[in-house]
């Protein structure tokens, strides 16, 4: 029993460390090109920004 | 040159509006419903869906790690789509000669390659409990990072060629013949035999059923809905940087032609007509 429950906690640990690597690779991108869009998009004039 | 003249942006918190960003009402919205519909996978993927029994005669018997798939098949569809888009940028840009497709290109290519990255190190995770190793040279293993380093390439190429016409037109080329991997990744466990499990769900008879199934499935969706969110933003720095690069390069051509009037102009001092540096 105490085996089997070492397994399933040594699982949710490999779980847990996909689960985190993922979400914070992508929030960490996401965060980085929003300010490269605000450092560049800052330098442009508004007529050049047409999406807003 | 800061020609934006309005304030630092409306609203409060995480919501604040940018002028200058990359951000609209569309891309937030997404966002919102984006955010709402990983709250929701993450509750399928790690709570509400049961961990793989091996009661049926398909399963593995994986237990909680089959929630890893839930993440690291979604993430691998992602690059797919994203090497897709930039071969379809590529294709168009060479028949069309457009530099939008070519901008689309490029940004597809770079959120491809982050979602490269963490396919590989989710199937590393993956297979330091399943194999006993985090990587071995298995065919699947081995096309994707071979996927990658072209992709890197590509992306290398894209910063070492100034001119932004010759740029575009080589980095169609590229973008073109790198995408022949991308089929032989996905079909490399059908081809060679590997430790890489043969595909889940795409064929007719899905090898995981029910809850399980459906977790797959809205990861994916969630997944590609990452893609386009961050492809709304990848795409306008792109458009920002290249209408800021062409700026750039009219103020210096401008320069370069004032400096050339000012060489032909009279010489006041000398009261002779002279002619560009060292033509007379």
């Amino acid at each position: 029993m105490a085996m089997l429950l070492a397994t399933e906690s040594n699982e949710w640990a490999y779980v847990a460390s996909a689960y985190g690597l993922v979400i914070i690779v992508l929030v960490a991108y996401a965060a980085w090109t929003i300010a490269r869009g605000r450092r560049v998009g800052r330098q442009l004039p508004s007529e050049d920004r047409r999406w807003m | 040159m800061n020609t934006d003249t309005k304030g630092p942006g409306s609203g409060a918190g995480l919501f604040r509006v940018y002028p200058g960003g990359t951000a609209s009402r569309g891309s937030r919205t997404f966002g919102i419903v984006l955010a709402i519909a990983t709250a929701v996978f993450l509750a399928f993927a790690l709570l509400w869906s049961p961990p793989d029994s091996g009661a049926n005669a398909s399963e593995n018997q994986m237990g909680e790690m089959v929630r890893i798939m839930y993440i690291h098949v979604p993430v691998a569809n992602a690059c797919y789509l994203a090497f897709f888009v930039t071969a379809l940028g590529s294709v168009m840009y060479l028949w069309k000669k457009t530099d939008g497709w070519d901008l689309l290109a490029a940004a597809s290519a770079e959120v491809g390659v982050v979602f490269t990255v963490l396919t590989l190190a989710t199937g590393s995770i993956w297979g330091h409990i399943a194999w006993g190793t985090w990587w071995e040279w298995d065919a699947r293993l081995t096309s994707t990072l071979l996927m990658l380093v072209v992709y890197l390439g590509y992306l290398a190429l894209r910063r070492a060629i100034l001119d932004p016409v010759v740029r575009a037109q080589r980095a169609a080329i590229v973008g073109l013949i790198a995408f022949a991997n991308v089929p032989i990744v996905h079909y490399s466990v059908t081809w060679w035999r590997g430790l890489h499990q043969q595909a889940t769900i795409s064929r007719f008879d899905p090898t995981i059923d029910g809850l399980k199934l459906f977790s797959l499935l809205f990861g994916m969706l969630v997944g590609v809905g990452f893609y386009v969110w961050l492809m709304m933003h990848r795409f306008r720095l792109e458009y920002a940087e290249a209408k800021l690069e062409s700026k750039g390069l009219d103020v210096a051509l401008a320069e370069r032609r004032a400096e050339a009037m000012a060489d032909t102009a009279v010489d006041t001092t000398g009261g002779t007509l002279i002619g560009p540096k060292g033509t007379n």
